[in-house]
C-alpha cells in the first residue's frame, strides 16, 4: 500500500538560478511537482519558461539551487557525481531535441550503449534486448546504420529504443517532437503513449507546441519559472 | 573489444585529417629520433669498438721512467698481465702499445711517422683487422722474414710522401726506451691500402722488430692496452685497478763477501744534501769495520737479478757510514741515493722478496722508513685530458728517477674523440625535446578542438550515465592509439631511412672518412632504445592528453547538452 502512495517523483520549493553576469536569472522559482508511476505528462510553456531547467533537474543532469528532489525515494541533492551519475544510469532515460545519438556507432551500437554502460548483461543479452527494442521502433532493417544515414524520425525512434532499453522508471523528452515535421512528430508520440500503455513506463516530456497536447494525459503549464496550474 | 576501447578508436578515425597531421608529425619526429639514435650508436660502435681500439684501446697501463711519458716501458710485462687479467672483468685483449714517433727519410723526401709494433698475423686477425691491413703489394709472409732489416708494412699515401715504393729503405732516427738516440733503416715488404686519414700516420713492424728497435728485451714492453667488452666501463674499471695498485719500499737483495744478510736500499734524495757522486752508498757501522771500509772507498757487490741467470756486479762509492741505532734498518742495509738506485734497480730489477720476509716488518718498525724510495710511485687518475696533459709534463721534473704507473682510460686519452658520441647524444637530446614539443603543443591543440566539438557529446554519454572516468579514458585512449600508431610508423619511417641512407657509398678523404665504415655510413639500431623511445613518447603523449581529457570529464552534463558548436 505504501509503495502505491510513494510518488515516483517529488519536487518541493525547487529553485535554481544561473549567474549571468553581474545578475542572476531565476529560471525556476519554487516549484512543487509529484510525478506518480505511469504518467504520461506534458509539460507546456513559452520559450525561456524553465522547461528545460526543470527536466535537467528531475532528470539529475543538474542540481537544484534551493529545495527538495526525491526521486523514486532517494533525495538526490545530498547524492555525489558518481552516485547521481548511476542513478541516471539505472532509473532514468532521455530524449532530446536534437536526437543526441553517438555519430560513430551505428543503430544498434547505440542502443547498446547504456547496457553496456551497466556491465550486468551478457553480450548476447545486451545484444537481444537492445534488438527487441530497435524493433519495437519499428527500425530492424537499419540497425547496422550510422545515425547520419538515418531521417530525423528515424534518429529520435533510435533515441527512443535507447532511452528504454534500460527499462528506467521514467522517461524524460525535452521538447521531442521540435525538430522533427508534424506527421512525424505525430508518429513519435503515438509510440511513446503505446509504451506508456503497454510497459506502464512514466514518460515526462516538455513542448511548446499545443498539438502535442492531445497526447497527454496530464498537462503541467509554466510560466516564467512557476508552475501555474 | 571494450565500450571505451571501441569509442576511442572509432573517434580516432572521426577528424581524419587533424589526427592525421597530428600522427604525421609524431611519426616524423619518431623517425628522426630512431634514426639519430641508430647514427649515435652506429658511431659509437666506430669510435670504441675499432678507432680506439686500434689507437689506445679503451684502457691502458703505462710504466714511466724519467719523465719519458713518450716511451714508457714496462719491465716486467708478465707481472703486469697476471695483476690485469686477475683484476679486470670483461677483458678482451691485452695488446702491447709499442709505438714511436720519429723523423723519416725516404727517396729525397722526409716525414714524420709512428712506428707500431703489432703483429699482423692473418690466421689470428678479426676480420676488421684483416680488412683493415689489405695489401695492394707486397707479401704478408715478408713482414715475419727475418732476414729483411725491419720489415714494414706502409700505406700508399705515406709511401708517396716519402717519395718510396716497394722494397725501398727508409732511414730513421729514434730514441730508444733508455733515452738513447739510434739510427736504423726499415724495409718497405708491403704497401697498404689507405683506409681513413689517420692511417696514413702510422708504418707497421712486427713486435719483435720493434721491441729491438725500442731498446726493449724479451720479457719488457712499451705498455699494456686494454680491450673491454664493455667499453664504457673502462673508468670504473681503471679506477678499481688503480685502487689494487700498492708500491713497496725499494729492495735489491745482495751479495758481499762474509756479511749476510745485506740489501741494498733507495735513499731519497731531497731529503738530504745533493750529492753528485756516482753509486753514491751510505753503509752502516758494524759494515763498515768489518770489512775496514771508511768514507771515499770503493766496495764491490753482486745481486740477482730477475730475468738473468748470472748476478750483476755494482761498485758503490761509500760517502757515509751511519749508525743504526737510530734508523733501526734491517742488518746490512746499505742505502744508496736514488738515481743511481732506480738506474740498477730498473735495468736489471731485482727478484721478488716474499712478503713474509721478516725484512717487511722489521722497515715498518723503522723511524727511517720516509727516506726510503719506493720499487715505483702510482700517479693519480686524471679526470680529464688537460690534467692527464699537465700531469704528463710534470713528469719531467721528477728527479729522483722512480717510475710511475698510470692508469688511464680512452676519456682521458681519447677525450676528443669520445667526446663527438656526447655531441651525437645531444643531437638526439633536441630530437627528444623537439619530439616532446610537437607532442605537447599538437596534442593539447587536437584534443582542445576535438573536446569542443564533442561537447554536446560528451554531454549526451554523461546524461545517459557514463561515468567521468570514463569520458576521461576515453579521450586517453584515443591519444594512446594515436601516439601507438604513429611511433610505430615512425620507426618503420624511421628504418627505411637508415636502409636508404646506409646504402649510400661515400667517397672522402677528410677527417669524417673515419666515421664511415667501408665507405658507408653506419647505422646500429638498438632494439631496446627504440622500445624505450616508443615508450617514451607514447606516455609523454598519454600524461600531455591527460589535462585536457580531465577537463572534458568534468564539465556539467547540462552545460555540455546546452552547448552548440
Ligand atoms: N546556463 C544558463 N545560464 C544562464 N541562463 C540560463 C541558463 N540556462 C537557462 N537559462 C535561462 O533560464 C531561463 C529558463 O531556460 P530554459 O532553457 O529552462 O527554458 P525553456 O522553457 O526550456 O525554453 P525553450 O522553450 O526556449 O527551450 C531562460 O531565461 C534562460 O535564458
Ligand atoms: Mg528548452
Amino acid at each position: 500500500m505504501a509503495i502505491s502512495t510513494t510518488p515516483l517523483i517529488h519536487l518541493s520549493s525547487v529553485t535554481k538560478e544561473y549567474p549571468l553576469g553581474n545578475t542572476t536569472v531565476h529560471a525556476l522559482r519554487g516549484v512543487d511537482l509529484t510525478v506518480s508511476k505511469g504518467d504520461f505528462m506534458s509539460i507546456v510553456g513559452p520559450s525561456g519558461s524553465g522547461k528545460t531547467t526543470l527536466l535537467n533537474i528531475i532528470g539529475c543532469i543538474d542540481q537544484a539551487t534551493s529545495g527538495s528532489v526525491v526521486i523514486d525515494g532517494q533525495e538526490i541533492t545530498t547524492m555525489n557525481d558518481k552516485q547521481i551519475t548511476d542513478l541516471r544510469l539505472y532509473k532514468i532515460g532521455f530524449i532530446f531535441q536534437t536526437f543526441n545519438l553517438i555519430p560513430v556507432l551505428n543503430v544498434i551500437e547505440n542502443v547498446e550503449f547504456p547496457l553496456l554502460l551497466m556491465k550486468t548483461f551478457s553480450k548476447t543479452e545486451v545484444r537481444s534486448r537492445a534488438e527487441r527494442l530497435i524493433e519495437a521502433v519499428g527500425l530492424s532493417e537499419h540497425s547496422q546504420h550510422r545515425p547520419a544515414e538515418l531521417s530525423g524520425g528515424q534518429r529520435q525512434r533510435v533515441a527512443i529504443a535507447r532511452a528504454l532499453v534500460t527499462q528506467p522508471a521514467i522517461i524524460l523528452a525535452d521538447e521531442p517532437t521540435a525538430n522533427l515535421d508534424s506527421e512525424t512528430g505525430n508518429q513519435i508520440l503515438e509510440l511513446m503513449r503505446d509504451l506508456n500503455q503497454k510497459e506502464h513506463t512514466t514518460f515526462i516530456f516538455s513542448t511548446h507546441d499545443h498539438n502535442v497536447l492531445a497526447y497527454a494525459k496530464k498537462i503541467v503549464k509554466i510560466k516564467d519559472g512557476l508552475i501555474t496550474e | 573489444m571494450g565500450l571505451i576501447t571501441r569509442l576511442s578508436l572509432r573517434n580516432l578515425f572521426r577528424q581524419k585529417r587533424r589526427n592525421l597531421f597530428l600522427g604525421a608529425a609524431i611519426a616524423f619526429g619518431m623517425s628522426i629520433l630512431i634514426v639519430a639514435n641508430a647514427f649515435s650508436h652506429g658511431i659509437s660502435d666506430t669510435l670504441f669498438n675499432k678507432m680506439i681500439v686500434f689507437i689506445a684501446g679503451h684502457m691502458e697501463v703505462d710504466v714511466i721512467e724519467n719523465g719519458r711519458f713518450r716511451t714508457p716501458v714496462m719491465r716486467d710485462r708478465a707481472a703486469y698481465v697476471s695483476l690485469i687479467t686477475s683484476n679486470i672483468s670483461g677483458l678482451i685483449e691485452i695488446k702491447d702499445n709499442l709505438s714511436t714517433t720519429c723523423r723519416g727519410i725516404g727517396k729525397g723526401k722526409s716525414d714524420l711517422m709512428v712506428i707500431v709494433g703489432v703483429d699482423i698475423n692473418m690466421n689470428k686477425l678479426s676480420e676488421d683487422e684483416r680488412n683493415y691491413f689489405s695489401l695492394i703489394g707486397g707479401s704478408y709472409e715478408a713482414y715475419h722474414d727475418r732476414s729483411v732489416v725491419n720489415p714494414i708494412f706502409i700505406t700508399e699515401g705515406k709511401a708517396k710522401s716519402l717519395g718510396v715504393t716497394l722494397n725501398d729503405q727508409i732511414r730513421i732516427r729514434l730514441q730508444t726506451v733508455y733515452g738513447q738516440s739510434q739510427t736504423a733503416m726499415l724495409t718497405v715488404v708491403g704497401l697498404l691500402k689507405s683506409k681513413n686519414a689517420y692511417m696514413d700516420f702510422a708504418v707497421y713492424l712486427n713486435p719483435t722488430d720493434m721491441k729491438a728497435l725500442m731498446g726493449l728485451r724479451p720479457q719488457e714492453t712499451g705498455a699494456l692496452q686494454l680491450v673491454l667488452k664493455k667499453p664504457k666501463s673502462a673508468i670504473e674499471q681503471a679506477n678499481h685497478l688503480h685502487d689494487i695498485l700498492t708500491s713497496n719500499i725499494a729492495v735489491i737483495p745482495s751479495n758481499i763477501a762474509g756479511i749476510s744478510p745485506n740489501w741494498v736500499m733507495c735513499l731519497k734524495q731531497k731529503h738530504h744534501a745533493s750529492n753528485t757522486t756516482l753509486n753514491a752508498a751510505w753503509i752502516p757501522l758494524d759494515m763498515a769495520q768489518t770489512l775496514h771500509l771508511t768514507t771515499g772507498n770503493v766496495m764491490s757487490l753482486t745481486h740477482a737479478a730477475r730475468f738473468e741467470r748470472s748476478p750483476i756486479e755494482w761498485t758503490l762509492n761509500v760517502v757515509k757510514i751511519y749508525d743504526n741505532r737510530t734508523y733501526k734498518l734491517p742488518t746490512g742495509t746499505i742505502l744508496v741515493l736514488d738515481q743511481s738506485f732506480y738506474k740498477e734497480y730498473y735495468a736489471n730489477i731485482p727478484p721478488i722478496i716474499p712478503s713474509s720476509d721478516l725484512l717487511w716488518a722489521t722497515l715498518k718498525q723503522s723511524p727511517f722508513k720516509a727516506n726510503l724510495g719506493n720499487d715505483f710511485d702510482i700517479l693519480p687518475r686524471s679526470s680529464t685530458t688537460k690534467e692527464f696533459t699537465k700531469r704528463m709534463k710534470d713528469l719531467n721534473n721528477e728527479k729522483s728517477g722512480v717510475a710511475y704507473i698510470d692508469v688511464r682510460t680512452m676519456y682521458e686519452t681519447a677525450s676528443a674523440v669520445v667526446k663527438m658520441e656526447g655531441v651525437l647524444n645531444m643531437v638526439t637530446m633536441i630530437a627528444v625535446l623537439v619530439l616532446f614539443f610537437i607532442i605537447l603543443i599538437g596534442v593539447i591543440n587536437t584534443l582542445r578542438m576535438t573536446i569542443r566539438e564533442r561537447t554536446r557529446e560528451i554531454g549526451t554519454t554523461r546524461a545517459i550515465g557514463m561515468q567521468r572516468r570514463d569520458v576521461l579514458m576515453t579521450f586517453v585512449l584515443e591519444t594512446f592509439f594515436l601516439s601507438v600508431f604513429s611511433t610505430l610508423s615512425g620507426v618503420i619511417v624511421g628504418l627505411l631511412i637508415i636502409a636508404g641512407l646506409g646504402a649510400i657509398t661515400i667517397q672522402t678523404d677528410s677527417f669524417f672518412s673515419i666515421l664511415l665504415v667501408d665507405k658507408h655510413l653506419h647505422f646500429v639500431v638498438n632494439p631496446i632504445t627504440v622500445i624505450m623511445n616508443l615508450i617514451l613518447i607514447v606516455t609523454i603523449a598519454v600524461i600531455t592528453a591527460y589535462f585536457p581529457a580531465r577537463r572534458a570529464a568534468r564539465i556539467s552534463a547540462a552545460e555540455a547538452l546546452r552547448h552548440f558548436e
